[in-house]
């Protein structure tokens, strides 16, 4: 990758090298062909002031020396120094035209200094002797031979002007051939590294974005190619790990789930075929028992008797024992039957089932208007017969007290269940949901009273817990999933009385 | 016209070559560079290469400029001071520049009067040479024979009109056509003008029947060519050559310069000068050359 990023600068610095170059050399050929030809034209110039000067000499004597046909003359002597040095500028690239114009030069300064001045001197003194003599004078000649010279040095300057020229050309020429053998080369190039990251880095990422695509999906197995040595290869077998890993995870989940949901329902059918098999005994000596008690009490003395009572209280706890073991373990088996249904209804329903218990106490039981949720009727009132229940078995000496209230919160209803019972150590809350967790306090019941709750509750989808302090009484919470049905039917928050 | 060919291309090299050897020891080293100039004709080339040749071997650093032109313009090139020396004839100074209309009665009296008039322009005319370059007449021996030719006043009896070639400006010298006319009373005349040197071409094709010629000319080496007509009233004077120099310029150059040319001059006889003339231009030889070899030969250089 590096290499062919290397290669590639190189190539294009070269293609752009020879370009400069190319372009350079076109411009310098260029510059020196239009060298010449300003050479050529400040030639013309030098080569009119010259042939001013022989006019201008020619007409001021045919004129009879007189001044103003010597303008010209006068005008092109100021200006031929200035001229001559401007060509030698121009020419000094060339050392032949360079002698060619130094030649030039020295062939009108003396034309100048040697014909010229004596020539106007002669005119303006004797004006019949310089018409005489200018008849055969020099200067034609010399002018000619000049004239000459200026011809050889724009042939010169001509034939370099056009070699440079066409070699600007050609160069021109080669400076194109060149960039578009560069761009050509150039987009090959980008081409095939276009290419090469396709095949290199575009595929592999993609690669690893499916894994991670099959992998969101929930398809663990998915794995990314992971055999290259660059960072690439790097990315697939991090990718590799962390997909292995979760694997490797989700799988233990999914065993000790099953684990636990085997053991659960070994653990519900021991409950349930115990205790159905604990009965068949059970009703045995409740019966032989009863028979005894019936029929043979009279004759037992007092220490039979007792006995017999024993046996017979015994046997009603199994019995009772083995009920709530029952209905423990048939809770939370088998679809729950949801309905709409008016917790207040269903409070009521758990009051008359314990109304014997309410009155025996001499409780008062209070609740506020209590929201329609959805749930399982029989269920729901038994887990207010059950909380109630134990608001009674944990009275102290006074008028037990309980109030029933519900709140609604996002999502869900949250029923509170208060009283003044004895309360419960707080490092005792969780224990106490635990089947047969009795507190050392308990004066009845099996102990599977809030077990049941719990295992209602959750199964409803629900939460319980309790708040408490010993001697301070204590609230049961337990939650309902909102359904909606009770939208707008905020309980009100002054408590309803509700007769005992 | 092909010996004009060959002058002009003999003193073009000359001129060009010489100008390399100069010698960087002697009386001349560190003094202002001269400009020499020489008239238009071959002759003018070898005196101008023999002069520089010589000054630049003494340490003199030498412009040469052959060719300026006729002696009007070089020479009012020199009082102008942008020409420094050029090699002159007595006779040509005193007429041309001087306007000396009387003829010299002997080649001192020429020498002198044309020092004077080069005096007042602040020109020093510098010895003389053995050799005089006189302009002569020259014809066919065919056209002398036919009409008994001998001197410049036998053409009176040419029963036509007489072509003369000559230099444009022989037209107006007082030693020219002027002073055919008006010295030997010629009526019969027709002036033709030529570039120097070519009046043998134009003898040679009949296109004139005189020319204006020198006498040191190399074609005069033989005289079954040409006739050179006689001058009886010396109307083409005394012609020496005496290199004339600026008075500045000797002053700036200190003495070994006029001594230089003039130790040159001493040496140039009219048979020296045909023979390096001839060389020059009937065979075609370089000024320099000619004028290195005899600088050589004579341990000037």
């Amino acid at each position: 990758m590096v290499v062919a990023s290397g290669a590639f600068a190189l190539l294009i610095g070269a293609v752009f090298i020879l370009l400069v170059f190319a372009i350079r050399e076109q411009r310098d050929s260029a510059r020196r062909a239009i060298r010449a030809q300003e050479a050529i034209s400040a030639g013309n110039k030098l080569e009119k002031l010259a042939i001013d000067l022989e006019t201008g000499v020619r007409g001021y004597v045919a004129s009879g020396a007189r001044p103003v046909f010597l303008q010209p003359y006068t005008a092109a002597r100021q200006a031929y120094t200035g001229q001559g040095r401007e060509l030698t500028s121009l020419v000094n690239d060339n050392p032949k035209a360079a002698g060619t114009v130094a030649k030039i030069r020295s062939s009108i300064d003396d034309y100048v200094n040697l014909y010229s001045i004596p020539m106007i001197s002669l005119a303006r003194d004797r004006i019949d002797v310089a018409k005489s003599v200018i008849v055969n004078g020099t200067g034609p000649q010399r002018i000619q031979a000049i004239r000459s010279q200026f011809q050889q040095l724009f042939d010169s300057e001509r034939a370099l002007a056009n070699k440079r020229t066409s070699q600007a050309s050609s160069r021109a020429n080669a400076a194109v051939v060149i960039g578009i053998a560069g761009l050509v080369i150039g987009l090959g190039a980008v081409f095939l590294l276009a290419l090469y990251l396709a095949r290199s880095i575009v595929r592999p990422v993609r690669d690893v974005a499916a894994g991670a695509e099959s992998v969101s999906q929930g398809d663990l197995s998915a794995r990314a190619p992971d055999e290259r040595s660059d960072e690439l290869g790097d990315l697939g077998r991090a990718f590799n790990t962390m997909a292995a890993s979760l694997e490797q995870s989700r799988d233990e989940v999914a065993a000790r789930t099953a684990e636990l949901e085997r053991s659960n329902a070994e653990l519900d059918q021991f409950a349930a075929v115990t205790s159905h098999d604990l009965k068949e005994p059970l009703q045995t000596v409740t019966v032989f028992a009863g028979l005894l008690d019936r029929d043979y009490r009279d004759r037992l003395d007092d220490s039979g008797k007792t006995f017999l009572d024993s046996i017979l209280a015994g046997t009603d706890r199994m019995r009772t024992l083995i009920r709530d073991l029952l209905e423990y373990s048939r809770v939370g088996h088998g679809e729950l039957q949801c309905e709409e249904v008016p917790a207040d209804e269903m409070l009521e329903r758990a009051r008359d089932n314990l109304a014997a218990r309410i009155a025996e106490k001499g409780a008062s039981l209070t609740s506020d208007p209590l929201p329609t949720v959805s749930a399982d009727a029989k269920q729901l009132s038994q887990v207010f017969q059950n909380l109630l229940s134990n608001a009674l078995k944990f009275s102290d000496d006074e008028a037990p007290e309980v109030h029933v209230s519900a709140n609604l919160f996002p999502g869900e209803w949250r029923f509170s269940v208060r009283d003044n019972g004895i309360g419960i150590d707080p490092s005792q809350a969780e224990r106490i949901f635990q089947p047969f967790a009795r507190l050392g306090a308990a004066k009845e019941g099996t102990g599977i009273g809030l077990a049941i709750c719990q295992k209602i509750v959750e199964h409803h989808g629900g939460r319980i817990w309790v708040e408490s302090r010993p001697a301070a009484g204590s609230v049961f919470h337990f939650t309902i999933p909102d359904s909606g049905a009770t939208e707008g039917q905020q309980p009100e928050t002054a408590p309803a009385g509700v007769g005992a | 016209m092909l010996l004009l060919a060959l002058a002009l291309v003999a003193a073009g090299c000359g001129s060009s070559k010489a100008t390399k050897t100069t010698a960087t020891q002697g009386p001349g080293a560190g003094k202002p560079p001269v400009t020499f100039g020489t008239k238009n004709f071959p002759e003018q080339f070898l005196l101008g290469e023999l002069y520089a040749q010589a000054l630049r071997a003494k340490g003199y650093r030498v412009n040469l400029k052959s060719d300026v032109g006729a002696t009007e313009i070089i020479y009012r090139a020199l009082t102008l001071g942008t020409l420094d020396a050029y090699p002159e004839y007595t006779g040509i100074l005193r007429t041309v520049i001087g306007s000396e209309d009387s003829r010299a009665t002997s080649a001192g009296e020429a020498y002198r009067q044309a020092r004077e008039v080069a005096g007042h322009d602040g020109i020093v005319m510098l010895d003389p040479t053995p050799f005089v370059d006189r302009d002569v007449l020259a014809v066919t021996p065919q056209f002398a024979r036919r009409y008994h030719l001998r001197s410049i006043p036998d053409l009176a009896r040419v029963p036509r009109q007489v072509r003369i070639s000559g230099a444009p400006e022989f037209r107006t010298r007082l030693e020219g056509y002027l002073g055919l006319r008006t010295v030997y009373g010629l009526k019969n005349l027709v002036f033709r003008a030529h570039q120097i040197g070519t009046q043998y071409a134009a003898l040679d094709s009949g296109s004139v029947d005189a020319a204006d010629v020198f006498t040191t000319d190399g074609q005069l080496t033989s005289s079954a060519k040409y006739v050179v007509l006689r001058d009886p009233q010396n109307l083409f004077g005394f012609q020496n050559e005496a290199p004339l120099v600026r008075q500045k310029v000797l002053d700036m150059e200190g003495p070994a310069f006029a001594d230089t040319l003039n130790q040159v001059s001493r040496l140039l006889t009219t048979s020296v000068m045909r023979q390096m003339n001839a060389s020059v231009v009937l065979r075609a030889e370089s000024p320099a050359v000619v004028a290195d070899q005899f600088l050589r030969a004579h341990h000037l250089k």
